[in-house]
């Protein structure tokens, strides 16, 4: 019994460790080769439906006005460029934003699934972060959950007339948080635990990301806030040729 | 090499590879193929035998350096070896307690996942590290995806690197300002430079439209391709080689 405790504590203690040192901030990407082949369909078949509304949703955008194809890009190519950037963070590993929330608060939810589903499939193939065979799931985590989840924060406090910074920090945090949710519940349906069942592996994943996940969650929502408050003291202008695809949504 | 952004490096590497010159509708096709295979096999021989295979493809024909492969593998390396932690351990109520598990068929299986998914991930670098990204989405052109999506996929590929670029000044200058220089400032400047980034990308988003109606752009961005072999012998290696996979899957599978 006592040999068993031992066990665990050194177990619990090199496994923090181990999440203490890593950058594990790409393990919100499933890795290519990592879900069995029924479960990569799977998730790409769910993922198809807001794919293709999000290119109606553009086909729409661009009919108003073609010019907006380079907006379009150039906004995708940021979220490229913003998720592949080190952060500043406490415990020095590197660490990446998602840009999701970012993304879902300034562009709308629908065009962000297909700007996601390009940039997801870009980070595969240029960085090799998640990859070609799970890029159905990672784009339901990155591009269709978060961004969705984000989009309906935002909107719901601005409803609520809540303060601006408020509603966009909870927006950008609660996207991050639930895309990690997601990604864990993927995780567990793909390995579910042999006494436990799914939710036991959910929590399992969940728990081991969690450290890492969760004050990054918040670094991105501060930072998520100034990128806003910026812009608005800024780039009036720009803001508005935004507001303008959105409304055309 | 060392020296250059990772985003850099692989585009580097895909345009210097001795296997550039074969069709991609080719390599993609073999790549997608090999994954599968390495997915349905499901065996850890299989999976060996990927990885090693494709490694030393990788390494030997598309002339990347064994330090810089390296280099490459160390990012996936390290998510596969956390998420295979994470299967290898069970979680179990045990009357109210919670416990933490380790049992052989757990660590089989997370041996069996890690392996799997280091032979896809070598898998996917042959791809990346073979062929151009744009002649990735030419392929695609071919296929019935919407032409705005793969329009949408060659410019947002071209302005990466332009926004790369303009991050990378908007950096130095702020470094050299002792921008990052505590994590509350870092955090602002990081805020604010990527603000200015959205604000410049936006500007230079206006100009390129211009500049490409004045080049007669009507929705459709046409560029000229280098030829590109199809080689009968390699298609046929490349056949055997899916065969032997299969036959190590059968033997292997026949002995345990």
């Amino acid at each position: 019994m006592f040999n068993k405790k031992k066990c665990a504590v050194f177990l619990a203690v090199l496994l923090t460790a181990v999440f203490a040192v890593m950058p594990v901030s790409y393990a919100m990407h499933i890795m290519e080769g990592y879900l069995s082949a029924k479960y990569c369909v799977a998730w790409g078949v769910i993922a198809l439906p807001f794919i293709i509304w999000g290119m109606f949703s553009i086909k729409k955008i661009l009919e108003t006005n073609h010019k907006n194809i380079t907006l379009l890009a150039m906004s995708g190519a940021f979220i490229f460029v913003i998720s592949s950037l080190k952060i500043p963070s406490v415990t020095g590993s590197c660490s990446h934003m998602t840009g999701t929330g970012l993304g879902a608060v300034l562009f709308g939810a629908a065009p962000m699934a297909v700007l996601g589903l390009i940039v997801l499939l870009f980070q595969a193939i240029l960085l090799a972060h998640g990859g070609i065979t799970t890029l159905g799931a990672n784009t339901f985590s990155m591009a269709v959950a978060g961004p969705f989840l984000s989009f309906a924060v935002y909107n719901i406090c601005k409803k609520c007339h809540f303060n601006k910074k408020v509603s966009v920090f909870l927006a950008a945090f609660l996207g991050d948080i639930f895309t990690y949710c997601i990604t864990s519940i993927q995780l567990a349906i793909a390995y579910p635990s042999q006494n436990g069942g799914i939710m036991a592996s959910a929590v399992k994943f969940l728990g081991v990301f969690a450290p890492t996940q969760f004050p990054l969650a918040v670094i991105e929502g501060i930072l998520t806030v100034i990128i806003i408050i910026a812009l608005q003291t800024y780039a009036m202008p720009e803001m508005k040729l935004i507001n303008f695809i959105k409304e055309e949504v | 090499m060392k020296k250059h952004k990772h985003i850099y490096s692989i585009d580097y590497y895909a345009y210097q590879s001795n296997l550039k010159k074969y069709h991609p509708t080719f390599k993609l096709l073999f790549t997608i193929s090999i994954l599968f295979l390495c997915l349905w096999t499901n065996h850890i021989a299989t999976s060996i035998y990927i990885s090693a295979t494709m490694m030393s493809i990788n390494i030997l024909k598309n002339q990347v350096s064994f330090w810089d492969y390296f280099q490459l593998l160390k990012i996936p390396c390290l998510f596969i070896i956390l998420a295979c932690i994470a299967i290898a351990a069970e979680i179990g109520y045990d009357n109210g307690k919670i416990a933490v598990s380790i049992t052989k068929e757990s660590i089989y299986k997370s041996i069996t996942v890690m392996l799997r998914t280091f032979g896809a991930v070598n898998t996917l670098y042959f791809l990346t590290l073979s062929t151009p990204i744009a002649e990735i989405i030419r392929v695609l052109k071919k296929t019935p995806i919407p032409n705005i999506l793969t329009e949408l996929m060659f410019m947002i590929y071209r302005y990466i690197f332009i926004l790369t670029e303009v991050q990378l000044h908007f950096k130095h200058a702020a470094q050299s300002r002792l921008g990052y220089i505590d994590f509350k400032t870092s955090c602002y400047t990081f805020g604010n430079s990527m603000a200015n980034l959205l604000i410049v990308s936006f500007q230079k988003a206006n100009k390129y439209y211009d500049a490409m109606l004045s080049r007669c752009y009507n929705g459709e961005l046409l560029f000229l391709y280098e030829k590109r072999i199809f080689h009968i012998p390699i298609f046929i290696g490349a056949v055997l080689y899916g065969i032997s996979i299969i036959f190590i899957d059968i033997l292997c599978k026949g002995i345990f």
